[in-house]
């Protein structure tokens, strides 16, 4: 599989635009899905809405790291970009669209 | 705070390590207790110093000291028996035979 | 064609390579801010206990919640009675001090200046005279906002914070031989030991480094992760007041009442409580008829640290309302914040966490110092970075612990009478911190560490003789007197001064001599870019 192998290693300017893509992907993608996708969960668990926010604080952090560690170890950028942000733009949209809890 | 919750955390930490060879090796006594026999009472006094903890304070402060605890006896251990591993032996048994009357009283 | 067995163990040798490589990276970069989180937080769960220690000239007056709440409203009906609101923070059996604030009514003419917080005795409410100094609140507010200005502080410490608990879930799955190693700890034996001595304190205290990095993070939530709270509400105070009870904000009415004792309201809580004391009583518009009086109970009783409270009406002394009991999520959040701060804990637990905290410095620092014996190679210059590791390594992990130990010796040694002396205080710790770290750049490496960790261990070991020399409440006259709290300071900082003094024995131990070079000749290879590297463990 190709996820299996760690990070290639890519030389010169490429490899280090890669990198540092890589990296402001897991560090502000990774927090904008984990704040996006916690949102959805506030937003979507049954029960008072007090409750369910705090549910979604109390995961965000394990969600973040978690995403984040994730974005070093898939292999392929694209594709690590895409589920950062897109979770994050999918995750959010949908909480905006929904709107604030009636 | 319970102590002999935290000495009979030492204890089993300290009988969960001899159950392995290269500890083991380290002490040359031949009077140790067969490996599996150790690694069995070093499980069961880890629970006996989680159960006396929760006993004695209830289950949220009981587990909650009863973590910081065996989080220091276990480095405690590891220093002791990397340095002294015959001392680290020797204050594993003291410590249980000094857990057992304060668990009584 | 691979079996799946393989597949499986190459994927796990994938994940286990990927998670060494973004473990290194991340305790490089945040390695020197934790070490300094750690220290500071650990010093914190004594912050009561340090700041008395700072004011010798205070001898600890034990009053009822009662009688100390009481004293302070005479005192603040004394002297502005106008004011809009009053925080009172009862003294405890740490404390022993009334703290207040009081907040002047807003003049739209005249904008009032942030009045300072007063400290009262507690059977009397006069205020309090002793040497002006921050006390154990400098370190606790240098724990979470690395003296910078908000909200800078706090995010960077929030990036440190999320970077360790990234640290942490890497580093377990990384560590290959986590349980047969989980006893190991092999000395002079290079960088084996160092290794060793990174796992043992960091695998061996594991669920407390967990607990304190995730319990961290959850302190500051609303700062970081506001967003789940605003799915949900329009306002935060919505929220605030859904989970908490909302405060009773109400305006001044203009009619003037005095305001009621509090002892029976106090007493009516403690009731509620099952007799449990408040620690803080908060009053808005005193002498007006809309008088609020919020008894907010302790959190020394339990794991929760969010407060019950009860609201009565100032000039009848009626209840008005009560917080609400928490649903799960609420407490849950309650528990992790009060594991942080740890009211909860007895002293001898409290003890206990002060030596976890240690244990978690030594698991950062020992981690910084393996990040350069792993790359610094016995034939080959060391590299730009490996160098500057190497210094940045000094001063933040030998040269705090100098920084922390003048501030204490400053409180000493600056005269009590001397404005502005709080200030002069802090400005100590940094000079010598950062002042240590540069001149320690002029010693060669490993004679910079024997040294600034000898000069750490010399400035703890000086605290309790300058106390002594310069106060009546040294050692021995304490131990005559009974007073456990300056005994057992003095001789804390005597065990951290031995702490750091077998910090200074290890960095002078030659290193074990590195093996001869292989006689048979072989190919000259270009050396790899070490920072490539995945360190498999």
């Amino acid at each position: 599989m190709s996820s299996d192998r760690p990070l290639k290693k890519t030389a010169g300017w490429l490899g280090a635009a890669s990198m540092t893509g890589r990296a402001l992907t897991a560090l502000v993608g990774g927090y904008a899905s984990a704040a996006a996708l916690s949102s959805l969960l506030a937003r979507l668990l049954p029960g008072s809405p007090a409750e369910a926010s705090a549910w979604g604080m109390i995961v965000s952090f394990l969600l973040f790291a978690c995403l984040a560690l994730w974005a070093f170890h898939e292999r392929r950028l694209v594709y690590v970009a895409a589920v950062l942000w897109g979770s994050a733009l999918l995750a959010g949209g949908a909480v905006m669209a929904l709107g604030v809890r009636p | 705070m319970p102590y002999e919750s935290g000495l009979l955390g030492y204890a089993a930490f300290a009988s969960l390590a001899l159950a392995m060879k290269k500890h083991a090796d380290s002490l040359a006594w031949n009077a140790l207790p067969p490996r599996p026999v150790l690694s069995v009472l070093g499980w069961a006094l880890l629970a006996l110093s989680a159960t006396v903890a929760v006993v004695r304070l209830g289950p949220s402060l009981g587990i909650t000291t009863w973590i910081g605890q065996i989080c220091l006896a276990a480095p405690l251990l590891v220093l002791l028996l990397s340095w002294r591993p015959r001392l680290a032996a020797i204050l594993a048994a003291a410590a249980l035979v000094c857990a057992f009357p304060f668990m009584l009283l | 064609m691979r079996s799946n067995l393989h597949d499986g163990s190459t994927a796990v040798r994938g994940l286990r390579q990927s998670m060494a490589w973004i473990h290194a990276w991340l305790g490089l970069l945040a390695g020197w801010i934790l070490f300094a989180m750690f220290l500071t937080g650990t010093a914190s769960y004594f912050r009561p206990e340090i700041t008395r220690w700072m004011q010798p000239e205070l001898r600890p007056a034990h009053a009822s919640a009662v009688q100390a709440a009481q004293a302070a409203i005479n005192h603040l009906q004394a002297t502005s009675p106008g004011d809009q609101q009053w925080f009172i923070y009862l003294p405890d059996d740490r404390t022993a001090v009334t703290r207040v604030f009081a907040r002047a009514k807003p003049d739209p003419a005249k904008p009032a200046p942030r009045r300072p917080e007063l400290k009262l005795d507690p059977i009397t409410g006069q205020p309090l005279e002793a040497r002006d100094t921050r006390g154990g609140e400098h370190f606790y507010r240098f724990h979470f906002q690395l003296q910078l200005p908000h909200p800078w502080g706090r995010w960077l410490a929030g990036v440190c914070a999320i970077f360790m608990l990234a640290a942490i879930i890497s580093g377990v799955i990384t560590h290959k031989r986590i349980f047969a190693d989980f006893f190991t700890l092999r000395w002079r034996k290079g960088q084996r030991s160092w290794l060793d001595a990174h796992n043992a304190p960091a695998v061996l205290a594991l669920p407390f480094h967990a607990m304190i990095t995730y319990t961290g993070l959850i302190t500051l939530v609303a700062m970081y992760m506001p967003w789940p709270v605003q799915a949900n509400f329009k306002q935060a105070d919505d929220f605030t007041a859904a989970a908490y009870g909302r405060p009773a904000e109400g305006k001044a009415s203009g009619q003037a009442a005095p305001l009621l004792p509090v002892g029976p309201m106090i007493q009516a809580a403690a009731q509620a409580w099952g007799g449990d004391p408040p620690r803080t009583i908060v009053i808005r518009n005193p002498n007006d008829a809309a008088a609020t009086v919020t008894v907010l109970r302790t959190t020394a009783s339990r794991l929760n640290a969010r407060p019950d409270s009860i609201t009565f009406s100032g000039a009848t002394g009626q209840p008005l309302s009560k917080s609400p009991a928490p649903g799960p999520a609420i407490s849950t959040a309650g528990v992790l914040l009060g594991l942080h701060l740890g009211h909860f804990a007895s002293p001898a637990l409290r003890w206990a966490g002060f030596f976890l905290g240690l244990i978690g410095a030594a698991m950062v620092g020992t981690g910084l110092v393996l990040w350069v014996v792993k790359r610094r190679k016995p034939n080959a210059p060391p590299f730009f970075g490996l160098r500057l590791v190497e210094r940045l390594n000094i001063g933040a992990v030998a040269c705090l612990p100098a920084g922390m130990a003048a501030f204490l010796l400053a409180n000493r040694l600056i005269p009590a009478d001397l404005p502005n002396r709080a200030v002069l205080e802090v400005s100590a710790m940094f000079w010598v911190w950062f002042g240590l770290a540069v001149v320690s750049l002029l010693r060669p490496v490993r004679r910079a560490w024997i040294e600034t960790l000898g000069l750490s261990a010399l400035a703890f070991a000086a605290i309790p003789v300058v106390n002594a020399v310069s106060t009546d409440r040294g050692l021995f006259n304490s131990l005559v007197a009974g007073d456990w709290l300056f005994v057992s300071f003095d001789l804390a900082m005597l065990v951290v001064a031995a702490f750091c003094g077998v910090g200074a024995l290890v960095a002078s131990r030659k290193p074990p001599a590195s093996p001869p070079p292989p006689k048979v000749m072989v190919r000259k290879r270009k050396p790899a870019p070490v920072r490539e590297h995945a360190d498999a463990v």
